[in-house]
């Protein structure tokens, strides 16, 4: 049955593209599936999706002939098989053993990926595996691994000459996973229609449909003028009919496009139950992870940068946070200390929260650090409320500070996860009750590219309000601005809300102007916070498609980006948290 | 019913539960210009309803699968619509009684 196909090398290449790319997708929800089956030994349709997930890598690397990734892959299903028979016991040994072994079968599939043929030294872990399966005879008389059709592994050897690269083809997002067992019925037919896309051509598509968005408003616009200029001209009527029917694919097409984008946060959420075990181990600690809202979806571009912050922030939750088991007891709390890893969707925010029950921060050692530092005036500090004086935690290298490290035990780079963050413009927040524990809110933009905006004209100038973050716009009586502290707040139905004026703000004048007799005001918030923005006139409501401004710009707090409008003239976007920030050193 | 359609293309229809190894089953099988693969399914659940509704030629068979096995996809299959099934998995520890079971039950041939 040998090279039965004449495959051709770029066929070779997808093949094993495809396989590497299942391969991963079944190694991290094994991952996964590994941690889970320790707190829950029993579960048996757990142990069949495991045993499974290896005999899938087994039989479909055999037939691509990686023959280490088989004998390796082989083993551990001998020990699953064992497992789900309940002819061995689920035990923390085992597990370590299994993991070790996942580990280095992620190790050879990254080899495979770099094309590398070399091979691995594999004693370790496979005699680790055979002490597992102990002294039973049964697996030295298995049969030969045999290939499961005629592939033969000079064809794999010989084809793959160039690195397979580093782009991985992703799942569809919002397809059936093929990783998920028992799939609802509703599920089921579209199963066989999911394809796989390269990233690169779905970020380009991104990019054309943002042109094509920008080009649909600068349309749309000249017609609007033409109308008005040319009244009841048949010619203009028909392009002005063709325009909308444009207009309305475009914006499905958009739709489309950043829904194709989506994937569920539970892909960067699954390696974090393996990440707990590990460092629950090292640390000597107990701790549970407990994980909810994972099917919420998010950008594609965020879903990847989001991974490293959060190692970081649980990372810190488990090694500093929590206490040791003994600690706990001695306090009266729970021996197991708990980790919440929550996502949700709030309006076209995402909001990822990490909490755990841990010791919490020393508010005032932060204080004092502050003040040490000069970042504070020791009197200014005390007057602040504590979760302002947490905010000190994601200043540039205030957290190595050892007197934090000490006292509060938190660990390094905070100001990391922050820029990390900000780069997401995403906000972030952090909470603390001294022995109670921590929790970290992270707010993001469902998508990044292309935003609804609020045109407003503010001194001559326009600038467009991401419409996410509007709560509302109200033209108000003069009546209703009052003065607290000689500082302008707007009374809305019984809630004082500071004003100021936008564009003031963003060019860092003094805040003092004049109001109109019936100003117009934008209220924005900014999670608990509100701020009335003043503003001259409103324009209309648009889609933006954000430019980066680059960084030759310096500083440029308070904007987001730039735009280029239907009328083809740029517009700078304004970043709502950057706006509170420097809102916040004028007032 | 006889075996290939107008063509004379024989019709399969491949069950397995990795997505890989439907496109490379249906890659090689699509090689020979006499053979067709006219459906895949991802478990014996969707594996028997494809039979009843595309009629297939011949049908390949993964055991392990996730919420029907090929076993008893296959044993259904024999009951309701019978159709020549090829057994098509690597082996397990329990490899061997598997193809007996298969065979017993009207597997047409096993590849290991």
């Amino acid at each position: 049955m040998t090279n039965e196909l004449d495959l051709q090398q770029d066929e070779m290449q997808e093949i094993i593209d495809d396989f590497l790319v299942e391969a991963d997708e079944l190694t991290t929800s094994l991952d996964g599936n590994f941690v889970r089956l320790e707190s829950t030994p029993d579960d048996l349709d757990l142990l069949n999706e495991i045993f499974r997930a290896a005999h899938t890598i087994k039989g479909t690397s055999s037939f691509l002939g990686f023959e280490q990734v088989t004998s390796l892959t082989h083993k551990m299903e001998d020990i699953l098989n064992k497992l789900r028979k309940s002819e061995m016991a689920v035990t923390a040994d085992v597990m370590d053993v299994l993991l070790s072994a996942l580990d280095a079968l992620k190790g050879l599939l990254d080899k495979v990926r770099q094309g590398d043929l070399s091979e691995e030294d594999l004693s370790e872990v496979l005699g680790r595996l055979n002490a597992a399966l102990g002294d039973s005879v049964d697996d030295d008389t298995d049969l030969p691994e045999l290939p499961v059709v005629g592939l033969t592994p000079e064809t794999a050897v010989e084809s793959p000459t160039e690195p397979t690269g580093t782009i991985t083809p992703e799942t569809v997002a919002g397809a059936p996973d093929e990783k998920q067992g028992p799939a609802k019925p509703a599920a089921k037919k579209a199963a066989d229609q999911t394809i796989r896309v390269d990233v690169e051509r779905l970020d380009s598509l991104m990019n054309m449909v943002g042109e094509l968005v920008l080009g649909r408003n600068s349309l749309v616009q000249s017609i609007n003028r033409l109308q008005s200029e040319l009244d009841n001209d048949l010619a203009l009527e028909t392009v002005a009919q063709s325009a909308t029917a444009v207009n309305f694919i475009t914006t499905e097409l958009q739709m489309a496009v950043m829904k194709m984008r989506m994937q569920p946060v539970g892909k960067v959420f699954n390696r974090f139950p393996r990440l707990v075990r590990d460092l629950a181990r090292d640390t000597k600690k107990q701790i549970e992870l407990v994980i909810s809202g994972e099917g919420t979806e998010l950008d594609k571009s965020v879903i990847e940068e989001i991974g490293d912050p959060l190692v970081h922030i649980i990372r810190n939750s488990c090694d500093h946070g929590l206490e040791s088991p003994e600690e706990r007891l001695a306090k009266g709390k729970p021996a197991v200390g708990t980790v919440w890893l929550q996502a949700s969707q709030e309006g076209s925010n995402i909001v990822i929260k990490i909490r755990d029950d841990g010791r919490g921060f020393d508010v005032d050692a932060i204080r004092a650090k502050a003040v040490e530092r000069g970042m504070i005036s020791r009197n200014e500090v005390d007057r602040m409320a504590d979760r302002d004086v947490f905010k000190y935690i994601f200043a540039a290298g205030f957290s190595t500070a050892k007197v934090i490290t000490d006292v509060s035990g938190r660990g390094v780079g905070m100001d990391v996860v922050r820029s990390n963050i900000e780069k997401l413009n995403g906000l972030i927040e952090l909470d603390s009750v001294r022995n109670e524990g921590t929790s970290i809110t992270i707010k993001l933009p469902l998508t990044l590219a292309i935003i609804q905006g609020l045109l407003v004209q503010c001194e001559d100038e326009v600038f467009i309000l991401p419409l996410s973050s509007v709560i509302e716009t109200v033209k108000t009586e003069h009546s209703d601005i009052h003065y607290v502290n000689k500082r302008p707040v707007l009374c809305l139905r019984d809630e004082i809300i500071p004003i100021v004026n936008l564009a003031r703000v963003l060019r860092r004048g003094n805040d003092s102007f004049i109001l109109t007799e019936r100003p117009y005001i934008v209220v924005v918030g900014l999670a608990e916070k509100k701020l009335g923005l003043i503003v001259d006139r409103f324009l209309g409501q648009e889609e933006v498609v954000i430019k980066s401004l680059g960084s030759y710009l310096g500083s440029t707090e308070g904007v987001a980006g730039a735009t280029i409008l239907g009328d083809g003239r740029i517009r700078l976007i304004v970043d709502i948290i950057g706006l509170f920030n420097t809102a916040g050193k004028i007032r | 019913m006889a075996i290939g359609d107008i063509t004379g293309q024989i019709r399969i229809l491949v069950v397995d539960d990795s997505a890989f190894m439907r496109k490379a089953l249906t890659m090689m099988l699509e090689s020979d210009p006499m053979i067709k693969v006219i459906g895949t399914a991802r478990d014996g659940e969707e594996g028997i309803e494809k039979v009843r509704h595309l009629k297939p030629d011949l049908v390949t068979m993964d055991i392990e699968m996730p919420r029907m096995d090929g076993l008893a996809a296959l044993r259904q299959i024999m009951k309701t619509t019978p159709v020549p099934v090829m057994m098509i998995s690597s082996l397990t520890t329990d490899g061997a009684r598997a193809t007996l079971d298969a065979l017993e039950m009207g597997a047409v041939d096993f590849i290991p």
